[in-house]
C-alpha cells in the first residue's frame, strides 16, 4: 500500500537560526502560517506550572509595533483565523489567511518573536483569563481532572507528571521578570520553526519569510531538554471523587515509547485494532455488544519522551469499575496473546492510510505535521517514510509489541467515583 | 506603532465549484462537485423533513432513534458484520438527524467508492431494525442523557431551547426520557420506511474526481433502486411569539463557573436579511476582536471568552449570546454582557467595526472551503433552506454591499435584549440573589422542574 500523495517541502535556515519551511499547495486561495517553538509544559519545574501556556496567552497582547488587541484585530480584517496551542512538548501560533496576506502573518510572527512588550497589567488580565480558561475546561467539567490524576499517577519525573494549564497556586505566582526570563529563552529563533503552507510560489515565499525575520537577531538557544522517566516497577492504582461526573469512569493507562520508537509504529495498529471505527474490538464489546460502558476511548498518545497508551472509559449505570477494568486489561492481553487477526490487521492499516489523507486535507493540518517533524526531528519530510514504516507493521510485530507494553509493571488504573454535593 | 503592518496584496479570485446537477436513472436528484486536494470523495443522502421537528406525536426521538438504529445491521449482515464492511472500507459512515432533516453521510477514499455507495444504498434501502438492537440504541440514548446533563453547557443550551421555543419542536435539543420510551421499533421502521425513503432524498458529492465519474459511480450503485412514494412529513409549526425576558437557573451544585446563556428569536436562515443579521453578528461577538470578547476578556478580564451567534433553522432561528465566568463575579460579567447587547441592538457596529467584519466574513469564507465535505455541506444547507442556485457563487459580492446602516437595522431589530431568555447554570444557593436582579427567576433541577 502507497500514500497515494505526496506533500512537496522545502526546508532552509536564515542566518539567525530560524528554520524555515515552505510546502506549496496551489488552488485554493489560502496560505497557514505556524511558528512552534521548542518549549512546552515539559520544561516547568515544580512551583511554575502552567507558565508555558500562560506565556502563549502573552505573546498575543502585543509587541513593538503591534499594540494590545491588534493581533487579532489585525487577522480577522483580513479575513483570517488564527489561534495559539501549548502541549508538553511543544507551543505552536498559526494563522490561516487568504493567500495575499502571507506577509502579515510573517510581520505579525517576526515582531513577537523580535520584541515582545511584557507589562504588568498585561500579565495580570492574562493570568485571570488562564484562571478561567482552567474553570471553564477542567474545575466545572466532569472527568477532567481525573486526567490530571491519571497523568501524575503514571508519570515518575515531574515534566509529563503535571497538567499543562498549571494549578491555580502556581499561575498566582507567576511574575513578570519569569516572563521576560521565559522569553529570553525559549522565544529565540534558533528554537523554533516556521512553516508556510500554501498557494505560494516556494522561491517568493522564502524571500518574504527571510525579509520579514532579518531584524529578529540571533539568540542563544536553551539546552535540549531529555524527559527521562525510570523504567516501570509495578502496576498503580488511585480513586478520585468528582464533583461533576453523573457516572463512573476508568482510566486504564500504559507507560510506553517515545513517539517515532520502532515500536510505537505498532501501536497505532493496536490503538485501531482495539478501539476504532465501528468494529474496534474492545469498543465494540464493551459499548455496543454488551453495553457496559457508555463511551470508550483508545489512544496512544505520542509523546517526545515516554507515551501513554490510553484507556478512558465511563460505566454504564451499575456496571463496577472492577467489571471494566478486567474487560480492558483482557483486551489488551488478548492482543498481546494470539495478536490481531489478520483481517483485524488489514482493516487497521486502511485505516491508517485513510487517516493520513483526510487529516491533511488543509492547509493548516498540513503545516502541524510539517512543523512537528521538522522541529522534533530536523526533517519535515520525514513524515512519508515514517508513513511507509507504518504501513509496513505486520501482525507478529503488532503481537510482539503488545505482549512488550501490555505488562502489569507498565499499568496504572484511575477510578473515578462519582461525588455527593455537600 | 513605529512600523505599519503591511498591506494585503490584491485579493485572488476564488468561486466554490459549480454543482452539476442530473438524476439517476431511479429519477433520484444527484449533484456532484469537484474539490479536493486528496483522493477523497464526500458523500451526502439528505432527506427533508426526517428530522426530530417532524417527530411523530407522542413519539418525540423517533427521529434519533431511527438515525442511531441505522448502522444496526440489514437483511444480510448483522451489526457486527455491518461494522466491519464498514471499517475495511476504512469508511466514515453515518446518519444522523437534525431538527429539520436526516442526512446521510460517507466519506470514501475515492478507488473505494463504488463499494462504500454501495453500503450506503444497503444501509438506507435494506435495514433491519433488529428489535435487540433497537433495545439496545434505546437504552444508549437514555443513559447518554444522563451523562450530557453533568456538562454544565449542555444543561444551560437544554433549558435556553426549552423556554425559548415552549412547546415548539425546536424546543428539544436531544431527545427525552418520556419520548426514547414511547417509540416502539415498529415506529421506528416505519419513519424510516416513509421518511428516509430514496423517494425523498437528494444524493451529493465532491471529491478530486471528475463531477461526471462521481455520478456514473452514483448511478451504478444506486440508480437502479427503487423510489418509493411516500406521504409528506408534517410541516414544522411556527415558533411561538416570546413576549419578555425571563431568567432560568438551573440548580448544579459544586460548580465554580457560571454558564450564562441569553437568546431571543431572529430569522430563519432563508429570510432575506440573513447575511446582514450576520455581517451585524459579527461586530457584537462573532469573534476573537469582536465587541464582547475585547471588552469582558481583553479590558475586564471577567471571562474566558464571550460571544455571540446567529442560530438558523429552516422555520426560525434566534441570536444568541454567551459567556461562562467565575461564580462570584456573576453580577458584572451579566450585567456586562447584556448592557453590551443592548447597547449594540441601540447604535449597531460603528463604520470601522462594520468594515472589519466584511472583511473577515469574506476571508474566512474562502479558508472554510477547502475540503469537499465543506462543500458537500454548503449544498446541504441549500437544499434544506430553499436558497438559491447562486447562493454560494454570489455570496461574498452580497455581502460587500450590506452597508453599516444595514447592520445597524438588523441589530435593531434582532439583537435587542429587552424580550428573550436567559439560561444559567451553577450553583444556585450564590447565584439566584444575583439573577433576580435581572428578572424573576425561575429555578430548575438537571433533569426538569425543581419540586
Amino acid at each position: 500500500m502507497k500514500p497515494g500523495f505526496d506533500i512537496p517541502c522545502e526546508t532552509r535556515t536564515l542566518p539567525n537560526g530560524l528554520t524555515v519551511v515552505v510546502a506549496p499547495q496551489p488552488g485554493l486561495p489560502v496560505v497557514t502560517v505556524d511558528v512552534t517553538y521548542d518549549v512546552g509544559s515539559r520544561v516547568e519545574p515544580e512551583g511554575k506550572t502552567g507558565f508555558a501556556h500562560l506565556f502563549e496567552h502573552l505573546m498575543f497582547e502585543g509587541s513593538e509595533n503591534v499594540g494590545k488587541g491588534e493581533h487579532f484585530r489585525l487577522v480577522a480584517e483580513a479575513g483570517g483565523t488564527m489561534n495559539g496551542t501549548t502541549s508538553e512538548d511543544r507551543t505552536n501560533y498559526f494563522e490561516t489567511l487568504p493567500a495575499e496576506c502571507l506577509d502579515l502573518a510573517l510581520f505579525l510572527e517576526a515582531d513577537r518573536m523580535r520584541a515582545l512588550v511584557l507589562t504588568q497589567q498585561k500579565l495580570d488580565n492574562q493570568r485571570e483569563a488562564v484562571k478561567e480558561e482552567k474553570r471553564l475546561r477542567v474545575d466545572n467539567q466532569p472527568y477532567a481532572s481525573s486526567f490530571e490524576t491519571a497523568d501524575a499517577l503514571a508519570y515518575d519525573a515531574f515534566p509529563y507528571r503535571h497538567p499543562v494549564i498549571g494549578s491555580m497556586d502556581d499561575l498566582d505566582r507567576a511574575t513578570l521578570d519569569d516572563a521576560r526570563d521565559f522569553y529570553q529563552r525559549f522565544y529565540a529563533p534558533g528554537n523554533a520553526l516556521l512553516c508556510v503552507v500554501g498557494d505560494v510560489d516556494p522561491d517568493d515565499a522564502f524571500g518574504r519569510v527571510s525579509a520579514a525575520f532579518a531584524p529578529v537577531a540571533p539568540r542563544g538557544r536553551p539546552s535540549p531538554f531529555h524527559v527521562e522517566e525510570p523504567e516501570p516497577r509495578g502496576e498503580r492504582r488511585a480513586r478520585t471523587e468528582d464533583l461533576h461526573a453523573a457516572l463512573p469512569a476508568l482510566h486504564v493507562n500504559v507507560k510506553t515509547v517515545p513517539r517515532r520508537h520502532p515500536d510505537s509504529f505498532a501501536l497505532l495498529y493496536a490503538e485501531k485494532i482495539l478501539g476504532a471505527g465501528e468494529s474496534g474490538t474492545l469498543w465494540r464489546r464493551l459499548v455496543k455488544d454488551e453495553e457496559k460502558a457508555l463511551s470508550l476511548s483508545i489512544h496512544f498518545d505520542e509523546r517526545r519522551g515516554p507515551s501513554l497508551f490510553r484507556a478512558f472509559c465511563i460505566a454504564r449505570p451499575g456496571v463496577p469499575h472492577a467489571l471494566l477494568e478486567r474487560e480492558i486489561r483482557e483486551g489488551f492481553a488478548r492482543l498481546a496473546d494470539e495478536g490481531p487477526a489478520p483481517a483485524e490487521m488489514e482493516r487497521a492499516r486502511r485505516m491508517l492510510a485513510a487517516d493520513m489523507v483526510r487529516s491533511t486535507q488543509t492547509t493548516q493540518a498540513v503545516a502541524f505535521l510539517l512543523s512537528e517533524y521538522g522541529l522534533y526531528d530536523r526533517d519535515a519530510g520525514l513524515w512519508r517514510p515514517d508513513f511507509e514504516r507504518i504501513l509496513a507493521v505486520d501482525r507478529e510485530s503488532v503481537r510482539d509489541v503488545a505482549r512488550r507494553t501490555f505488562t502489569d509493571g507498565r499499568i496504572s488504573v484511575v477510578e473515578v467515583h462519582p461525588a455527593e454535593a455537600a | 506603532m513605529t512600523v505599519s503592518p503591511p498591506r494585503p496584496g490584491p485579493p485572488r479570485p476564488f468561486a466554490p465549484p459549480p454543482f452539476v446537477e442530473t438524476a439517476l436513472r431511479s429519477g433520484l436528484p444527484a449533484r456532484a462537485a469537484r474539490w479536493g486536494k486528496r483522493p477523497t470523495v464526500a458523500v451526502s443522502i439528505v432527506f427533508p423533513g426526517a428530522g426530530s421537528a417532524s417527530d411523530p406525536a407522542g413519539r418525540e426521538g423517533t427521529a434519533e432513534l431511527v438515525a442511531e438504529s441505522f448502522l444496526s445491521g440489514t437483511r444480510t449482515k448483522s451489526a457486527r458484520e455491518l461494522a466491519a464492511a464498514i471499517d475495511d472500507l476504512a469508511a466514515i459512515v453515518e446518519v444522523s438527524a437534525g431538527s429539520d432533516s436526516a442526512v446521510a453521510r460517507l466519506f470514501v477514499l475515492e478507488p473505494d467508492l463504488d463499494a462504500g455507495l454501495a453500503l450506503l444504498s444497503e444501509i438506507l434501502t435494506e435495514p433491519a431494525f433488529p428489535e435487540d438492537e433497537f433495545e439496545k440504541s434505546r437504552r444508549r440514548l437514555v443513559d447518554t442523557l444522563t451523562e450530557q446533563r453533568a456538562q454544565p453547557d449542555f444543561l444551560a443550551h437544554e433549558r435556553l431551547l426549552d423556554r425559548l421555543y415552549p412547546a415548539h419542536p425546536y424546543g428539544r435539543l436531544t431527545p427525552t426520557e418520556r419520548g426514547l420510551a414511547s417509540v416502539t421499533r415498529d415506529d421506528a421502521a416505519r419513519f424510516a420506511g416513509e421518511r428516509l425513503s430514496l423517494g425523498r432524498g437528494t444524493l451529493l458529492m465532491a471529491g478530486a474526481a471528475a463531477p461526471d465519474r462521481l455520478l456514473a459511480a452514483a448511478d451504478r450503485e444506486l440508480g437502479g433502486l427503487p423510489r418509493p412514494v411516500t406521504p409528506d412529513p408534517p410541516g414544522v409549526p411556527d415558533a411561538p411569539a416570546i413576549p419578555d425576558f425571563t431568567v432560568h437557573l438551573v440548580h448544579r451544585p459544586g460548580s465554580v463557573q457560571t454558564n450564562l446563556l441569553f437568546a431571543r428569536p431572529a430569522i430563519a436562515r432563508s429570510h432575506p436579511r440573513y447575511l446582514t443579521a450576520l455581517a451585524a453578528n459579527q461586530s457584537l461577538g462573532g469573534g476573537a476582536s469582536s465587541r464582547l470578547f475585547h471588552v469582558l476578556r481583553e479590558e475586564r478580564g471577567l471571562t474566558y471568552g464571550a460571544y455571540s451567534s446567529l442560530s438558523p433553522r429552516v422555520r426560525a432561528g434566534h441570536f444568541g449570546a454567551s459567556i461562562d465566568c467565575r461564580t462570584d463575579v456573576t453580577r458584572e460579567a451579566l450585567g456586562g454582557l447584556l448592557g453590551l447587547v443592548r447597547d449594540y441592538a441601540g447604535g449597531g457596529p460603528t463604520r470601522d467595526e462594520h468594515e472589519r467584519s466584511l472583511r473577515y466574513l469574506s476571508g474566512t469564507f474562502v479558508l472554510a472551503r477547502e475540503t469537499p465535505g465543506a462543500i458537500v455541506q454548503d449544498e446541504v444547507s441549500r437544499l434544506l433552506n430553499g436558497l438559491p442556485r447562486d447562493e454560494w457563487a454570489t455570496w461574498r459580492d452580497r455581502l460587500a454591499a450590506v452597508t453599516t446602516k444595514d447592520a445597524r437595522d438588523a441589530a435593531r431589530d434582532f439583537f435587542d435584549p429587552s424580550v428573550g431568555v436567559l439560561a444559567a447554570v451553577g450553583d444556585a444557593s450564590r447565584l439566584r440573589p444575583v439573577l433576580e436582579e435581572f428578572g424573576e427567576v425561575t429555578l430548575w433541577d438537571p433533569d426538569g422542574p425543581r419540586n
